[in-house]
């Protein structure tokens, strides 16, 4: 039986699993870009909480390394929603929609 | 590894430096008022190349900290990676000249210079992510630059959307190899599984591997390409399907070579994994592609076929001659599809689409160009005495040679059978787009007078065509790569 607590990986694991598997099935299921892209910092946020987790309870504490790259992957999140918005914008601005099915255009 | 012990050489990184600075002054001089100012970005970041690829000539070799390695592998990939950025920034200086985006573009341009030199001497999953991202930043921009174009944005809405999701995916590997091994830097990785490969790792390391297989354009992670491509513009294109490859390259088989355990590699498991992959990445690319009427989204799907084809070398691994066979084939690659693709650009220009029924009449309006082009296609095709043909005739000699080895891999030779059938293939969809270009119709022209083509595109054109007939006809170009690295 898992315990949860502050103090115990496996609370983190679990909440970071749940984050991803959300994630997933929003960036799978979603037609519309905006929800795609919750998904996806959704992605990124459950990988920079295991690195911070992972960083805690594994590695040694004079070590920063998972939590360093926690902080790499906040940036670099932000700027990747910066440029994903500034993307459907342009979209809604030729199409005044950001339906992925409705917006498709490009196709063989 | 602590960071604070890790003592630093930064002497190591001036090529890296020097393209940081370029990047600095583009942006600075882009502020700057006055059209003079704009034309000048694309001449600053030309500099800047140049000044980083004589530092990469026979550069110095060593780590920094556990972060990058520069090794002989570095040095290649950066000289390669560098002079492709700058044919892209001398034809962008010549073709979009007096644009107002003149300057973005070619920070862009080199950002993506940058980053796959971040990639390429990556020796840890942090500064390979981050440079995977800067080329994924700054290549969703360039493919969306058409202002107020309704495909350019779509294809720029497609490729961050899907190219973030591979991100994800392959941090979510990245955090999980950390969690297990301990180690962040792929030396530390591959001392923590010396012993063996728990699967736990294995698919750790296969979801961290997604970010590589997405700028390969490997099959799953192709679907985006052909999209992106026909929305953006050609030449920005140029440089999104040739640059983050090469890095991509580097960086796996780095990766293969230092975080997986050489009896691991050795063992047929990877082989018959990578070779599967590449197998059915390249007959996918090359029945799809003849299905297509549009050239952009034929030279898209050349180029996932491409990618498959490089990924039978990376199979052969260990070995410098596996490496110097798929650093080979890049560089046979690298000019013929930048030229390709800036014929394109060009022709795109004239006819306002790269589909095939309007593309007709292309050969009697711009007859050098289209020669150009269908040189640089027989050339991706793999005709001799192109360039392309000795670059595949590497890749398959590597191939034939590990799988028909007492000890080889059996399946290293059904992919190298696979690849020759879909090169076969392949060729024909090349001739479609030579077909449309050379032997159809020319619908009436509306008078309108051709505009010359820039004189920086002539010289790009001139370089990469010279590079495709000489390096078809540099026999001895395989070892001496491999003397190299």
């Amino acid at each position: 039986m898992l315990e949860f607590s502050p103090d115990r990986l496996d609370a983190y694991l679990a909440i970071s699993t749940v984050l991803f598997a959300a994630g997933v099935l929003a960036a799978t299921t979603r037609r519309n870009a905006i929800g795609l892209l919750i998904g996806l910092e959704l992605l990124l946020n459950a990988a920079a909480l295991q690195f911070a987790a992972y960083g805690r309870f594994r590695a040694s504490a004079t070590d920063p390394q998972g939590q360093t790259a926690a902080v790499f992957v906040i940036v670099v999140a932000a700027a990747e929603a910066a440029l994903a918005l500034a993307m459907l914008f342009a979209v809604y601005k030729t199409t005044r929609d950001v339906d992925l099915e409705k917006t498709r255009e490009l196709r063989s | 590894m602590s960071l604070a012990a890790a003592t630093t050489d930064f002497s190591l990184l001036r090529p890296e430096a020097a393209l940081a600075a370029g990047l600095c002054a583009i942006l600075a001089a882009d502020l700057l008022p006055g059209s003079r100012t704009r034309n000048i970005t694309p001449w600053l970041g030309l500099l800047a190349c140049a000044l980083a690829f004589t530092f990469s000539l026979a550069a110095p070799t060593g780590n920094v900290g556990s972060m990058l390695a520069i090794d002989g592998l570095t040095n290649l990939a950066r000289c390669l990676i560098l002079a492709c950025t700058a044919a892209v920034l001398l034809a962008g200086a010549g073709e979009r000249r007096a644009r107002t985006d003149q300057g973005a573009w070619s920070v862009s341009v080199l950002a993506i210079g940058l980053g796959a030199l971040l990639t390429a001497a990556a020796a840890n999953f942090v500064p390979l992510w981050l440079g995977l991202e800067l080329i994924g930043l700054a290549s969703y921009t360039l493919v969306a630059f058409r202002g107020g174009h309704r495909l350019a944005a779509e294809a720029g809405m497609k490729f961050v959307l899907f190219g973030g999701a591979a991100s994800g995916l392959m941090l979510f590997g990245i955090s999980h190899i950390f969690g297990i091994t301990g180690h962040l830097d792929f030396v530390g990785i591959g001392a923590a599984v010396a012993t063996g490969m728990p699967v736990p790792v294995v698919v750790a390391l296969a979801f961290a591997s997604i970010g590589i297989a997405y700028k390969l354009t490997l099959v799953p992670f192709h679907f985006y390409s052909p999209d992106v491509y026909q929305g953006a513009p050609a030449l920005s294109v140029a440089v999104v399907s040739t640059v983050p490859k090469i890095a991509a390259v580097a960086a796996l088989v780095r990766g293969l070579q230092l975080a997986v355990p050489t009896s691991f590699v050795a063992t047929s498991a990877v082989a018959t994994a990578l070779a599967t992959a590449s197998a059915i990445s390249v007959l996918t690319a090359a029945f799809l592609a003849v299905a297509q009427r549009d050239a952009k989204r034929i030279l898209a799907f050349s180029g996932i076929g491409h990618g498959a084809i490089v990924l039978l070398a990376i199979a052969c691994l260990p070995g410098d001659d596996a490496t110097a066979a798929a650093g080979y084939y890049l560089l046979t690659y690298a000019p013929a599809n930048l030229g390709a693709w800036l014929c394109l650009s060009i022709l795109e220009r004239d006819h306002a689409s790269c589909e095939l029924t309007a593309l007709a009449g292309a050969g009697s309006r711009r007859p050098v160009v289209t020669a150009l082009l269908c040189v640089f296609l027989f050339s991706l095709a793999g005709v001799p005495p192109l360039a392309g043909f000795l670059g595949k005739w590497g890749v398959l000699q590597q191939a034939f040679a590990h799988g028909l080895a007492a000890d080889g891999t059996t399946a290293l030779v059904v992919a190298a059978l696979i690849t020759v059938l879909a090169t076969a293939v392949a060729a024909w969809s090349y001739l479609l787009i030579v077909r449309a270009v050379l032997l159809a119709d020319a619908p009436p022209t509306n008078g309108k007078p051709l505009l010359a083509v820039a004189r920086p595109s002539v010289v790009v054109l001139a370089v990469c065509t010279a590079a495709v007939l000489w390096l078809g006809l540099w026999l001895a170009g395989l070892p001496a790569i491999a003397r190299a690295l």
